[in-house]
């Protein structure tokens, strides 16, 4: 169970992080909220396709790791199979929160019941004077640059579908001969990408836009490999 | 073409004629609207049917919008309460009528419903044949975020406030349609030499010319009834309810939880509809004057106000509504079609006000002449066809009241006297004794009530249909057990899953819904 605790100087002086390869904390996670500037990374490694949010029906770009809930193919024995690491793993057990007391600006919190929090071990949070270490701010930068390029995504599929460029779609793949399917799950559809006026597509490539357009686009070829991935799995 | 008369009926029509006509594109036709700015609307429909939402998607407008805008909250029926006993200080009876249908694909439920009920087994129709009737009673909305617009995991309608939702179909017609907007009071209707209307003067804007005139000028029908003096059927003898008194009532706390069904309450004088909207509740009695009087009516509807809001009540206003049910003898007369209330109208009891309307300008809009000499054929059609649905709609209600075993007042017993019933519904219910209804016995695909809405108020309130002799032709009891009790268990799911009506409201106003 994650028991995530806003960051505070007296209460978290001694903290420290370590340093670890332990991706235990994304075992479970069978799809993963990517960010547009990591498309093209991510996709020769896996199919990033969106998705609804089931409490407020609004598209989120996701990588897709399992074929299932609870199951994800690039997490082995806790340590990370995969060559690239989406970047909301890459802060763990660090993540921003929504201020409780304005609930606009952000805060650092921490998941206390991490394996990789304790006293004693590579990074400390706070220094004797209860400044923030350097860790601490380069962390916190990075979350902050997740947050915005998160904003920039959302941005970027709203766009997206608005000029009704998204369509449902079923992948389906034959696991050791035994059908398997994720459904529930959208993309964007390369002939109404076709239909698409000179004026809306030209606004796209003006925002910088196209590159993960067809980057994820290009993905969805990443889903054999996810069935060979299970495939291997189930043997 | 002219449509004199904003309104519900005014706008939904002008933007199907706009829409089907491509008003907006050079060689369309030409859709304009006159309205006057001092007529208030009479705005009480306030419930829909399932079929508004074929009707908001086919004129483009987004559902998201129509939410955010008409105070819109889901209806995924009509609860009836107390029409077949009065009731009892420990006892009230109720059912539902749903929009979600039986499915009878592999297995037809409701001759084998019969036989469980007569065999001892206290499982309501409703809940036999859908879970949508559990969900209702749990207070639950019809679709979850991830749905996209118009779609749903059971079949749905809304409430709406009936202004916003003109001015919602004012703005739609005018900006995305090419509907033309002209403000301005009717003083006169001009006839041409052959008995057609000619023109309408305006006080503001001169003479307005036309080749074809939509009357929906409400119940005073300034065009066709009074200029072109088409005749009015009266149904009063059939439907006793000649009055209505409307109110708007608030919730008691900002949280109060929003039925997703109207609820009908039955009273000494007729029935009390109770819709909720996300802002507020409309409630209003419907009753005969030949039974009760204002002061009472009054009285009967500040204390159902009162068993929700308390003494709070009290200061709540209302507004009386003199109802004149009937039809047109004719809809389609000459060059002039009336639509809404000035086409006819039944009290509201299965939301039939904006049904009907919205039928209507569908039909209008589907079968528009394409020349002067077809109007002849057409106009006859229409009003056939229009007949037709309003006869239907008034054995429909009818039947509410024919089969209520309510002793408690005059009117009630009146309801019952077979001189009140029309032949074919008595005739049908005669059959129906024998033998339950069959989609045989609706043989027009274009009927606004089929078997399906039967079915839910028969057997909602408890009609006997004899099904001794029937045990041969259905022996797959066993089979249709099954079916029943994996019914309870996609309720189970269903309820598991879904949101509260006024919290997914209160979601999608926040967030919009996906188009897909």
């Amino acid at each position: 169970m994650a028991n995530i605790t806003a960051l505070n100087k007296e209460l978290h002086r001694n903290m420290t992080i370590s340093h670890s390869k332990n991706y235990a904390h994304a075992k479970d996670q069978h799809i993963l909220p990517v960010v547009v500037h990591e498309f093209a990374s991510l996709c020769v490694e896996f199919p990033i396709v969106y998705v609804k949010n089931s409490d407020t029906g609004q598209f989120q770009a996701v990588a897709v790791m399992g074929f299932e809930p609870g199951e994800n193919l690039y997490v082995g024995e806790n340590q990370w199979d995969g060559v690239y690491v989406p970047a909301c793993l890459r802060n763990y057990p660090l993540r921003l929160v929504n201020d409780k007391n304005d609930g606009k600006s952000m805060m650092v919190a921490v998941d206390e019941e991490s394996p990789l929090v304790g006293e004693g071990g590579d990074n400390r949070l706070f220094d004797d004077e209860g400044q923030d270490s350097e860790f601490l701010k380069k962390s916190g930068q990075s979350m902050i640059q997740y947050v915005e390029s998160a904003e920039i995504t959302k941005a970027f599929i709203n766009l997206l579908s608005e000029a009704d460029l998204l369509v449902q779609k079923n992948l389906s793949v034959e696991i050791n001969s035994k059908p398997m399917s994720i459904g529930g799950i959208y993309t964007v559809d390369e002939s109404k990408l076709n239909e698409l006026s000179e004026e809306k597509f030209s606004d796209l490539r003006k925002r910088g836009f196209l590159g993960p357009l067809y980057a994820q686009m290009i993905s969805l070829n990443q889903v054999p490999r996810l069935a060979q991935l299970k495939a291997k799995r189930s043997n | 073409m002219l449509i004199v008369g904003g309104g519900t009926a005014g706008w939904l029509t002008a933007c199907h004629l706009a829409k089907t006509l491509h008003a907006k594109s050079a060689g369309g036709v030409k859709v304009t609207l006159v309205e006057s700015e001092n007529i208030p609307t009479i705005g009480v429909g306030e419930g829909t049917v399932p079929a508004i939402r074929d009707s908001l998607q086919a004129l483009g407008i987004s559902e998201t919008t129509f939410i955010r805008e008409c105070d819109v909250t889901f209806k995924q029926g009509i609860k009836f309460v107390d029409w077949l006993e009065a009731p009892a200080a420990d006892h009230s009876h109720s059912y539902h009528h749903i929009f979600d249908y039986p499915q009878r694909d592999s297995l037809d439920p409701t001759p084998y419903w019969l036989m469980e009920k007569k065999a001892g087994s206290d499982l309501s129709f409703v809940d036999a044949v859908s879970f949508q009737g559990a969900v209702c009673d749990a207070g639950l909305g019809p679709k979850l975020m991830t749905h996209a617009e118009y779609d749903g995991f059971a079949g749905y309608a809304y409430h709406l406030d009936a202004a916003k939702f003109s001015r919602l179909l004012t703005k739609h017609g005018t900006e995305s349609l090419g509907v033309q907007h002209l403000k301005g009071n009717v003083v006169d209707v001009i006839l041409g030499e052959e008995g057609d209307i000619s023109g309408v003067t305006t006080d503001k804007l001169g003479v307005l010319e036309a080749d074809l005139f939509i009357d929906c000028t409400g119940f005073s029908s300034l065009l066709l009834g009074q200029k072109l003096g088409v005749g009015f059927n009266s149904k009063q003898d059939v439907l006793l309810a000649d009055t209505a008194l409307a109110m708007q009532v608030p919730y008691a706390e900002e949280n109060t939880p929003i039925p997703s069904y109207t609820i009908a309450a039955a009273q000494e004088a007729g029935w009390i509809w109770d819709i909720g909207l996300s802002a507020r509740r409309g409630t209003g009695y419907v009753y005969s004057s030949q039974f009760t009087s204002d002061e009472r009516a009054e009285e009967v509807l500040c204390a159902y106000a009162a068993k929700s809001l308390g003494a709070a009540a009290d200061d709540l206003s209302c507004r009386k509504i003199p109802m004149n049910v009937g039809y047109r003898e004719k809809f389609w007369h000459k060059n002039c079609v009336a639509i809404g209330l000035a086409q006819g109208f039944v009290e509201p009891l299965e939301a039939t006000g904006l049904l009907v309307y919205d039928a209507a300008a569908r039909l209008l809009a589907a079968q528009f002449p394409s020349c002067i000499g077809a109007i002849p054929e057409v106009a006859n059609r229409f009003n056939q066809r229009l007949q037709h649905v309003w006869d239907g709609v008034i054995d429909f209600i009818k039947l509410h009241y024919y089969l209520s075993r309510r002793e408690d007042s005059e009117f009630w017993k009146a309801n019952r006297l077979r001189e009140s019933v029309p032949e074919s519904l008595l005739k049908s219910l005669e059959l129906w004794r024998f033998q339950p209804p069959s989609e045989y016995d609706f043989p027009s695909r274009l009927d606004i009530f089929n078997l399906d809405n039967y079915l839910y108020v028969l057997y909602g309130m408890e009609f006997e249909t004899d099904t001794h002799n029937l045990m041969a032709r259905f022996p797959e009891r066993e089979r249709a057990r099954m079916q029943f009790n994996k019914m309870q268990h996609n309720a189970r799911s269903a309820l598991e899953s879904s949101l509260p009506n006024r919290e997914l409201i209160e979601r999608i106003r926040t967030f919009g819904l996906q188009k897909i």
